[in-house]
């Protein structure tokens, strides 16, 4: 049992990390569909919200709406695997019912979906008095003939919509070809054709499904959505629209389940209404001189960088069109006051918008400044023929702020006074070659790859880490301690002693170079083992039996003391040989005592030469 | 007398010696360049180039990076030369090339945005701009030269502070304003150069490539996988994986896909 359970949550949870994997590579949607846009008082239709690769968090609000009744009808949902990609659907049902007459939005509406909101489109349902008559007509409608025949029998036909009978060359219109599917089993569906010299036919692409209730029986709308573009003048007829597809007719008398093994497929041709239009050409006597070739409703943005530039460097400008209508043939906006500039041609881009029905042209061009008394590029003008008013129409940009600044390397080439160069074309190419190498070298050569680069950054810091080590020895030989006190001592009375050395030997010796020699001993006692030096005597050596192990130390500290003691106070001559041993002497007491406070520093003594 | 003359002869024996070593250079200067250097190559690879013998061009400038070579007049030369041969993806590699070696050439970047004028990218996403523009504000090399420089600025200061106390601090032992600004300045420099280098570093280390010939990136590193969208010769990318023959890429809009990995170059 546990087993079981193991391998059904193992299912489950595979099944929902694949879903997690899968699911997001699909782009979310929600959708508004009604089963039909006409509705007598009284009347119902089905109204669904769907949403696509997404889970709501919540139902969609749907709110109430004076003169109609919306009653949900719960949710359902489906999930389809075609050539592996999975499509998620969810779709909340509503009923809703005609109260009043009249035309009703319904929607937008927002469903939370996970982190964002998707939102629907919003549609019309219209409320009449009386009940529907027959198929509804659309403006620029005529010529309906609903094909197909027995067995068909009206179930299946095609109707060619367009706004308007009268266009412009060169305007773009929005048709709507839709294919009614009644009591049929539509098996296969090729895209309408619509093959015709006077209009060029783009974006036929995947039909948006609806229902429809005409004369009260319900249909299945597939509605297609190309773009036309009315490329030739005359009055002539559109249509009409064909589509190749195939039906199932049945042949059994089995109940529908089965229906589709034993029913046999037929291929037919449907074909659409034809529409009688005219087409005008754009009225010359009035054209512009910069009239740009598109037709349509347009805004245009322009946006220049950088703007503070050198003398010779490029500014790239980009002029984004955006609008209803026919860019296709458009040419760039107008700039004028281009003579201080040298100009490369523009490039062309169409831009993805997020409105079908919107267009969207970036032109971007590369002008170079050559003059540093430039201050501004522009103004940008953008001609164009609006079909709504049947007038010429002109928009124009402001000029830019631009700033120039003088640039020394910069070589202008000198043009004639009238402005281009004699059998030049203004015109985009590429910047010529440079003719020196540059720093030519090998890539190993580069002096960051090499190794003495990076063994040379250590330097600095090896350097830090001896002056860091010299100054901490400077601060413990400048400090108030024994040791540093000792070691000053020792410095002072070498360099006096170095100096009655000097002495005796220029000018030979006298009576004060003895207690010099006396004074220099007693002072470095005094520091050293922390005694008033003045009170220093023989009698020192007894004291110092405590803190100075090395006992011919001592005795020559003795007799340091007892040679002072006999040269001063017996009268004995002080010659020479006599200075000359007593020095030697105090050398030796010097250089034994420093060993000795070393000695003492390194065995744990360190600070204590006192003994205290 | 004789000493006299003989003065003067080391006078004039000196003052020839100096002579010759003040010419010498020159004089190797006046030798006839030798035509298997790395310049000679480049100047008649410029000479096909004006002639119109592009492919000739293309053949010697690609034998010097072949032996090792760089500078972004080579790299922005070469691209040029594939340009004019129609070869807009090659052109794109070696015009990113250069970018890494002369970011602010003019001539580059106007060559570069002209060669990707037509060329479906996507809109680049806005950390991607940052990071490019931090990334080309200088070569690396220069980056890394400002950094050991301030690196030994910083030193210097540590190790004077170390050296002369007296003329780092005031009589009141706190460091000198002078001593202490040009410490300050030095460590947040060397910080910044730093820094720069590091990211230049690993942006010109991440596996990085260039559309070549037009293809499609793919949901799957299958021939025969559903297409996500397609790519044309110029195309910039970023190079997640590869496996097999197939590259994991990302274009700058941030889209990934699977990319045959013989139609992209690297950079």
């Amino acid at each position: 049992m546990q087993q079981r359970m193991a391998k059904i949550l193992f299912y489950f949870l595979s099944t929902l990390c694949m879903l997690m994997f899968v699911t997001p590579v699909f782009a979310q949607s929600a959708h508004l569909a009604l089963e039909a846009t006409e509705i007598p008082v009284g009347g119902y239709t089905e109204m669904r919200i769907i949403l696509e690769n997404a889970s709501a968090a919540s139902s969609p609000e749907i709110g109430e709406i004076d003169g109609l009744q919306i009653r949900s009808r719960g949710v359902s949902q489906q999930m389809q695997i075609i050539n592996g990609q999975v499509t998620r659907t969810t779709t909340y049902n509503y009923l809703i019912s005609g109260v009043k007459p009249g035309e009703y939005q319904l929607g937008p509406y927002t469903v939370k979906a996970g982190r964002q909101n998707l939102t629907t489109s919003a549609l019309t349902l219209k409320v009449v008095e009386q009940a529907m008559s027959g198929p509804a007509t659309s403006t620029g409608e005529e010529n309906s003939r609903p094909s197909g025949g027995d067995p068909l029998d009206g179930q299946l036909f095609l109707r060619l919509v367009l706004p308007k009978k009268q266009f412009y060359t060169g305007e773009k219109v929005r048709a709507q070809i839709k294919l009614y599917v009644g009591a049929v089993v539509l098996q296969s569906l090729h895209y309408p054709q619509l093959n015709q010299a006077e209009v060029l036919v783009e974006g036929m692409e995947q039909p948006v499904k609806s229902r429809e209730v005409i004369n009260g029986q319900p249909f299945q709308v597939l509605t297609f959505s190309p773009e036309l573009t009315m490329v030739k003048t005359g009055k002539f007829t559109l249509g009409p629209v064909r589509t190749d597809c195939s039906i199932l007719v049945r042949n059994h008398p089995f109940s529908s389940f089965f229906e589709e093994f034993f029913a046999e497929e037929r291929p037919l041709q449907v074909q659409s209404n034809t529409l009688d239009l005219e087409v005008l050409p754009l009225p010359s006597k009035e054209r512009p001189a910069d009239f740009s070739g598109a037709v349509g409703q347009f805004e245009l943005e322009v946006m220049a960088t950088p703007t503070e530039v050198l003398q010779g460097e490029p500014v790239t400008l980009k002029m984004i069109i955006t609008g209803q209508g026919n860019l296709s043939m458009a040419s760039a906006p107008v700039i004028a006051g281009l003579e201080q500039f040298k100009v490369y041609d523009p490039q062309k881009d169409f831009l993805l918008t997020t409105d079908p029905s919107q267009e969207k042209v970036a032109f971007e061009q590369i002008v170079i400044p050559l003059e540093v008394s430039t201050t501004s590029l522009g103004p940008f003008t953008f001609c164009y023929f609006d079909p709504v008013t049947a007038k010429y129409q002109r928009i124009t940009v402001p000029a830019l702020p631009l700033s120039v600044r003088e640039n020394p390397d910069f070589q202008k080439t000198v043009l004639p006074p009238g402005g281009h160069e004699p059998g030049a074309e203004f015109g985009q190419d590429l910047v010529f070659i440079k003719n020196h190498p540059g720093r030519l070298r090998q890539t190993s050569e580069v002096f960051y790859r090499q190794r003495w680069f990076w063994l040379i950054q250590y330097l600095p810091f090896l350097f830090f880490l001896a002056s860091y080590a010299y100054r901490r020895y400077q601060q413990k030989q400048e400090a108030d301690t024994p040791a540093a006190r000792s070691a000053r001592a020792y410095r002072q009375a070498s360099k006096a002693l170095q100096s009655i050395s000097g002495r005796l030997t220029t000018a030979g010796p006298s009576p004060g170079l003895l207690d010099e020699l006396n004074q220099l001993l007693r002072v470095y006692l005094g520091a050293t083992y922390n005694y008033v030096a003045a009170a220093i005597t023989a009698n020192i050596t007894d004291e110092l039996r405590t803190k100075i192990d090395d006992q011919l130390l001592l005795a020559m500290i003795k007799e340091f003391f007892e040679q002072y003691d006999y040269y001063k106070f017996t009268g004995a001559t002080f010659d020479r040989h006599a200075a000359l041993k007593l020095i030697n002497l105090t050398e030796d007491i010097l250089y034994g005592l420093n060993a000795e406070q070393h000695k003492q520093n390194n065995t744990g003594r360190r600070g204590d030469p006192y003994g205290k | 007398m004789e000493n006299k003359i003989h003065r003067h002869k080391i006078i004039s024996h000196v003052l020839l010696v100096l002579g010759l070593l003040f010419f010498l250079p020159l004089l190797g200067r006046a030798e006839p360049e030798n035509p298997s250097s790395p310049e000679a190559i480049f100047t008649q690879a410029n000479a096909h180039y004006e002639k119109g013998e592009y492919q000739a061009a293309i053949t010697l400038y690609r034998h010097l990076v072949a032996e090792g070579y760089e500078s972004g007049p080579l790299f922005y030369n070469l691209g040029n030369s594939y340009f004019k041969l129609g070869e807009k993806g090659y052109a794109v590699l070696y015009y990113e090339k250069a970018r890494r070696l002369i970011p602010h050439d003019a001539d580059l970047k106007a060559n570069l945005t002209y060669a990707l004028s037509s060329v479906e990218e996507g809109s680049i996403t806005w950390w991607l701009a940052i990071k490019s523009a931090m990334t080309h504000l200088a070569p690396l090399g220069t980056w890394i030269a400002a950094a050991a420089i301030c690196y030994v600025f910083f030193f210097l200061c540590l190790i004077l502070k170390m050296l002369m106390p007296a003329l780092t601090t005031n009589p009141a032992g706190q460091p000198k304003t002078w001593w202490r600004r040009s410490l300050i300045t030095s460590g947040v420099l060397l910080l910044l150069t730093a820094s720069l280098a590091a990211l230049t570093f690993l942006e010109q280390n991440t596996p990085q490539g260039v559309v070549l010939t037009a293809g499609d990136a793919r949901f799957e590193p299958v021939a025969g996988a559903s297409i996500h969208y397609h790519l044309s010769p110029g195309t910039r990318l970023r190079i997640l994986e590869e496996k097999g023959g197939w590259l994991l890429v990302r274009r700058l809009d941030g889209k990934r896909g699977w990319v045959e990995k013989q139609l992209v170059g690297e950079l």
